[in-house]
């Protein structure tokens, strides 16, 4: 029983980290229509930058995540404007190849400036506290509080301003929000905001959970992405739950099958899914 | 739209074309030999490629210092394996069909090693000098003999780590492994040998973000102490969540995390007393000295990667075998392997290239003693060797003992 407790609260974490990357995922796949292939690596680029501050400037994370977080939004939107606004109007395979190539540049680019060694924000291990025979350690309370309130905040920005209701419109319905007079590019440009500021922060609660490597995002794409098609693409809502049931069920999953079997179970998720239901449990597209 | 696709086919028809006719151009006019680097300057394995590179860079100056082989300098050109058997095979296939190098040396992990010897190297007939390859899957393999190693095999480091944990008390472990060749091999001959309770042997899988599930299931048992066989990119954060989650905090290692980024990463004071196996020259030996002070008079302090040596061995022998052969051919450098690697002969060891060469220009026999040990070759292309027990004494990795099996 306590096995499944702390496999629960390991999926927990694993699962917000995950539901973190998926809702840009899925409002990007929703509004621009393309897999964007290259967010794992806005999420590697974010943890990345948070080092920068961490390891050379001496900061505490705390302080580095919203710095770390805002220049990953200037590199997305800058990237959006020089290159993905110009294939707007080809057809989606082109923004999705497009969009490999980005993510490789963005990889090598890490590469170069930050070398293929593996790094920690600190090299410290933190003992877990132990409550009840469950361990908990502190990190993981600051990632599922930090996830909280990110969440929490999207949720506010997506019912409470203009912005956020013409995005959710956009994501229902492109042709009705363009004749209704929203103004498209705007809500691109907030779409890649919002996707890549969540995409740092889950790159920056992982590397902070795990280490820095510079391929630490584009190993996690595949959950990302069954997250997002679990929850219905352009669902940011379903991509918080799809999150969650991809990050519990494959922590759980090691209680029935081998662990090396472990990565495939997000696979099996997506394979279900689209079969079953192809528009994803909240009805996306 | 539809002249697009023609476009592109006469594009690269062109391309082929031009690098066809540059290639034929560049190994005519220099006669440079091309030695090809096949190691992991990304991936989980990263740590040890940039070592056995600069093992193998030694090598390579010493061999153009002393003139070089069939009248040309030896250049040594790289592929990044990333430690990923796809992306190694892929590597492989360049360095032998479009750089048309002589042999190659690598890769480290077998579970790469393996598929470049079985899909390129032995079919292609391009000897390969694996320096890091250990698993006992490589001895039997339908290599075409063409893959060689310079570095013992796992099936006696098993033995010995049982051995070792023995001596210091152990009787109750759990086992995670690396689910590759290596990993397989390793562990398996580890659970064969050992004489105490093995509680779990659990696989894992490269590049997860969270090995917990794995952790908690090797702990079912009840055991404390962890024998962890993989390599650094997943072992660091295998470390820490164990350590974190309060699962294990004693651990035995084997060669896969014999690197100072261990320990670097997860704190000397927590790593304090754990000890681990690898493969390893007698570090009083003459040809080991040798290799130490040439080493360190180039690059600075060894590292305490293994497989430095042996790459530096890998590339002195392949050389050799190239002047021996009198040609780059695949076959006849393979068969030349062994004569220079083994007696009869006299003996020359690490930084006396020059006079080995001296020796096989006067028709003479040679037999190679490396800086990784004697590296004569059986008909398998495995070599002898010795293994040291190692250990992490104050946040550095220190050799505690020399084994001879």
């Amino acid at each position: 029983m306590i096995d499944i407790l702390q496999l629960l609260i390991f999926g927990i974490v694993l699962g917000g980290i995950i539901a973190l990357g998926a809702v840009g995922v899925s409002l990007l796949f929703g509004i621009l229509r393309f897999a964007h292939f290259a967010h794992g690596d806005m999420m590697t680029l974010g943890a990345y930058l948070a080092f920068a501050f961490v390891a050379g400037l001496g900061w505490p994370l705390l302080a580095a995540f919203p710095l770390a977080v805002l220049l990953t939004v200037g590199v997305a939107v800058l990237i959006d404007q020089v290159l993905y606004r110009r294939l707007r109007r080809k057809a989606p395979v082109i923004l999705l190849f497009s969009s490999f190539g980005v993510a490789l540049m963005l990889r090598a680019i890490i590469e170069l400036v930050w070398g293929p060694d593996t790094v920690v924000y600190d090299s410290a291990i933190q003992l877990p506290w132990r409550i009840a025979g469950l361990r908990i350690k502190p990190d993981h309370v600051t990632i599922v509080i930090g996830a909280i309130v990110l969440v929490t905040a999207l949720h506010l920005f997506l019912q409470r301003t203009r912005t956020g209701k013409a995005m959710r419109a956009m994501a229902d319905e492109p042709d009705l929000a363009q004749v209704t007079g929203i103004n498209t590019e705007r809500v691109v440009i907030w779409t890649w905001i919002i996707g890549s500021a969540l995409a740092a922060a889950a790159g920056i609660f992982l590397a902070l959970d795990t280490r820095l490597v510079p391929l630490l995002g584009w190993n996690l794409l595949l959950p990302v992405f069954a997250a997002a098609i679990l929850g219905g693409i352009g669902r940011p809502y379903g991509a918080i739950f799809g999150g969650l049931v991809i990050g519990i069920s494959t922590e759980m999953s090691t209680l029935a099958i081998a662990p090396v079997y472990k990565p495939a179970v997000a696979f099996t998720i997506i394979l279900i899914m689209l079969i079953w239901r192809p528009t994803g449990l909240l009805r996306g597209r | 739209m539809k002249t697009a696709p023609i476009i592109v086919s006469i594009v690269l028809v062109v391309l082929v074309a031009i690098a066809i006719v540059f290639e034929g151009d560049t190994t005519g006019s220099k006669q440079t030999v091309k030695i090809g680097a096949l190691m992991p300057t990304t991936g989980s394995l990263q740590v040890f490629g940039e070592a056995s590179i600069n093992g193998l860079r030694l090598a390579i100056d010493e061999v153009n210092a002393a003139g070089g082989v069939l009248g040309g300098d030896v250049e040594l050109v790289f592929g990044d394996t990333q430690t990923n058997p796809q992306a190694g095979v892929d590597a492989a296939k360049r360095l032998v069909s479009i750089e048309r190098v002589a042999g190659l040396v690598g890769a480290l992990s077998s579970g790469v090693t393996i598929p470049i010897a079985s899909s390129v190297s032995s079919v292609e007939k391009v000897p390969q000098i694996s320096n890091a390859s250990t698993s006992p899957v490589i001895t039997g393999l339908a290599d075409n003999d063409f893959l060689f190693r310079t570095v013992p095999h796992d099936a006696l480091q098993g033995v010995i780590l049982a051995n070792v944990m023995k001596q210091q008390g152990i009787d109750k472990v759990s086992v995670i492994y690396i689910n590759n060749d290596y990993g397989q091999g390793l562990a398996e001959a580890l659970e064969q040998s050992f004489s105490g309770t093995i509680t779990g042997m659990v696989a894992y899988e490269e590049k997860q973000a969270s090995y917990r599930g794995e952790l908690l299931k090797a702990k079912k048992g009840g055991a404390d102490t962890l024998v962890l066989i993989g390599y650094p990119g997943d072992g660091i954060p295998i470390l820490r969540q164990s350590l974190e989650g309060g699962i294990f905090d004693r651990f035995v290692f084997t060669d896969g995390m014999k690197a100072q980024e261990v320990v670097d990463s997860v704190g000397g004071d927590l790593l304090d007393g754990t000890f681990g196996t690898a493969p390893g020259a007698d570090p009083d030996s003459e040809t080991a000295k040798r290799f130490r002070e040439m080493y360190e008079a180039k690059f600075g302090e060894l590292p305490p990667q293994p497989f430095i040596d042996s790459s530096y061995d890998a590339g002195i022998l392949l050389t050799l075998a190239i002047h021996k052969a009198g040609s780059t051919d695949g076959v006849a450098v393979r068969d030349a392997l062994r004569e220079v690697a083994g007696p009869p002969g006299a003996q020359f060891g690490p930084g006396q290239f020059a006079e080995a060469k001296a020796a096989l220009d006067r028709g003479e026999d040679i037999d190679y003693q490396g800086a990784a040990g004697s590296q004569d070759f059986d008909a398998n292309g495995d070599v002898p060797g010795t293994y040291s027990h190692w250990a992490i004494q104050g946040g550095k990795i220190v050799e505690v003992e020399l084994i001879r099996p």
